[in-house]
């Protein structure tokens, strides 16, 4: 059984949100991917209980908040614990990977990041230091505001994955800090279909494959993606819709 | 020693030591990581053995390096850094290689105890002198592509080290065509013969140091014949 939206496991924005603009900035999105990848976030070491679903992947792959799990419970003398002082995050994952083997091929530009009292403005605030190698995206994002398609945005990231990774399924817990009951409004895009990525019955074991390169999901359904051996990436924009576009979408 | 196509040096190097620096290893791969090499775009694609599985990015390099100068692709790859032409191609054109070079020399301060593990191979025997070494790190799922060097190419005399034999790593029997999995950590092969590895889900790392072999190992491991 899946939440869904208006009883469809996603839905398919592609009438409503034109992406061209996006799609056709691909080479700058790469170059700025490129420029700032020192700036990116390399994995993710933290995440909450119970909103992975590991049980389809082989034992031999341990993610790395597994392993980030692991050195918690490790005694302050042990030496794989002394070995990780001083480390910021984005070390750690690295020496995680090549200390406990821990898998996460994934790496993450945020752009935009919720920041106190985004959804009462319709002006961008929250503005991190990788929107800079972004300057037409920057552009565009705001452009969804003027297009009466979001109300107020609070975040926007690039999921960049390396060729082979595996999105491990997950349902995510509830994104906006300050009002964690309100579920998630955001346009997933991606630039082309090669990645597949799908919404998971967990009751019937069912994968609905997103067949459209912008969509909107419950982000409380189980999702994930399959493997391509090749780089990819997915941008996400987090805001509050309009009206009329929630109309629009529901119909 | 497996036919002559690789030949094990297990028990001439001091394995336990060099055991006991895995965990400073991975720390002085997590801090100098910045200071590191993305994929390699300078190896020529001719030397890589062709896979339906990917586009290798050497690939992808040498169609780049063809553009015209004008194309869209070329002018967003304008000051790129090499590091970063690599991420750049990889996610414009979809190049495939998942290796990560750290040149130990260069990172000193990151490995030193390792840089002392490796001098000392002098004094061991090993080598009379060193001239580089580096290691290669694999993200987890990441093929260790299949390549050889040129026959025009002097033999190289260098030693490769793994942490664990769990990556399977091997030289390709040009008789029989089929793969020959070293069953050893520290190896020499003559890198004329095809060799790589399969992939496994988890990151990986191996040593290499390249220099000049003493006379004793390069008779213990039949030097002179190589590439004859």
């Amino acid at each position: 059984m899946i939440k869904g939206i208006n009883n469809k496991p996603f839905i398919n924005l592609s009438t409503f949100v034109n992406i061209q603009t996006f799609i056709n900035l691909h080479p700058k999105i790469c170059r700025g991917i490129a420029k700032g990848w020192k700036n990116s976030s390399m994995g993710a070491l933290e995440v909450p209980e119970g909103f992975m679903n590991l049980k389809y992947y082989d034992n031999s792959i341990v993610p790395l908040f597994k392993q980030y799990n692991y050195l918690q419970t490790l005694n302050e003398n042990d030496s794989i614990k002394i070995n990780s002082n001083n480390l910021n995050d984005n070390e750690l994952s690295i020496y995680l990977k090549y200390c406990l083997g821990a898998h996460d091929l994934y790496s993450f530009h945020t752009l935009i990041d919720f920041t106190e009292g985004w959804r009462k403005t319709d002006k961008i605030i929250g503005i991190k230091q990788s929107a800079k190698y972004f300057p037409e995206l920057m552009q565009w994002i705001s452009s969804l505001i003027d297009q009466n398609i979001f109300r107020s945005i609070g975040r926007s990231m690039f999921f960049i994955q390396e060729a082979g990774g595996i999105s491990f399924e997950h349902s995510d817990p509830s994104i906006d800090p300050e009002y964690p009951e309100i579920p998630s409004e955001f346009i997933h895009i991606r630039p082309n279909l090669l990645r597949p990525f799908y919404i998971r019955d967990k009751q019937t074991d069912h994968k609905y494959y997103i067949d459209t390169q912008v969509a909107y999901w419950n982000d409380q359904d189980c999702h994930g993606g399959d493997p391509i051996m090749e780089p990819s990436y997915a941008f996400r924009i987090d805001g509050v819709f309009t009206e009329e576009f929630r109309k629009k979408i529901y119909e | 020693m497996n036919n002559f196509l690789y030949f094990s040096l297990d028990n001439h190097v001091p394995l336990k030591e060099f055991d006991n620096l895995h965990l400073s290893i991975c720390s002085g791969l997590a801090k100098s990581r910045k200071n590191s090499q993305t994929a390699n775009l300078r190896v020529d694609p001719k030397q890589i053995v062709k896979s339906n599985q990917f586009t290798h990015l050497s690939e992808v390099y040498k169609s780049f390096y063809e553009a015209s100068t004008n194309s869209e692709l070329k002018q967003h790859a304008r000051d790129l850094t090499f590091d970063e032409l690599a991420y750049y191609l990889k996610f414009a054109l979809g190049g495939y290689d998942l290796y990560q070079t750290y040149f130990i020399y260069d990172n000193q301060e990151h490995f030193g105890k390792l840089c002392q593990w490796i001098e000392n191979l002098k004094t061991q025997n090993i080598f009379k002198e060193i001239h580089k070494a580096y290691i290669l790190t694999l993200d987890a799922g990441g093929i260790p592509f299949e390549h050889f060097h040129y026959a025009d190419q002097p033999v190289e005399e260098f030693i490769h080290v793994r942490p664990k034999i769990s990556r399977p790593f091997y030289v390709r029997d040009p008789i029989e065509d089929k793969k020959v999995y070293m069953q050893t950590r520290v190896n020499w092969w003559n890198t004329r013969l095809k060799h790589g590895g399969d992939k496994m889900m988890k990151p990986s790392y191996t040593v290499r140091i390249d220099g000049k072999f003493t006379d004793y190992i390069k008779s213990k491991i039949n030097f002179n014949y190589a590439g004859t």
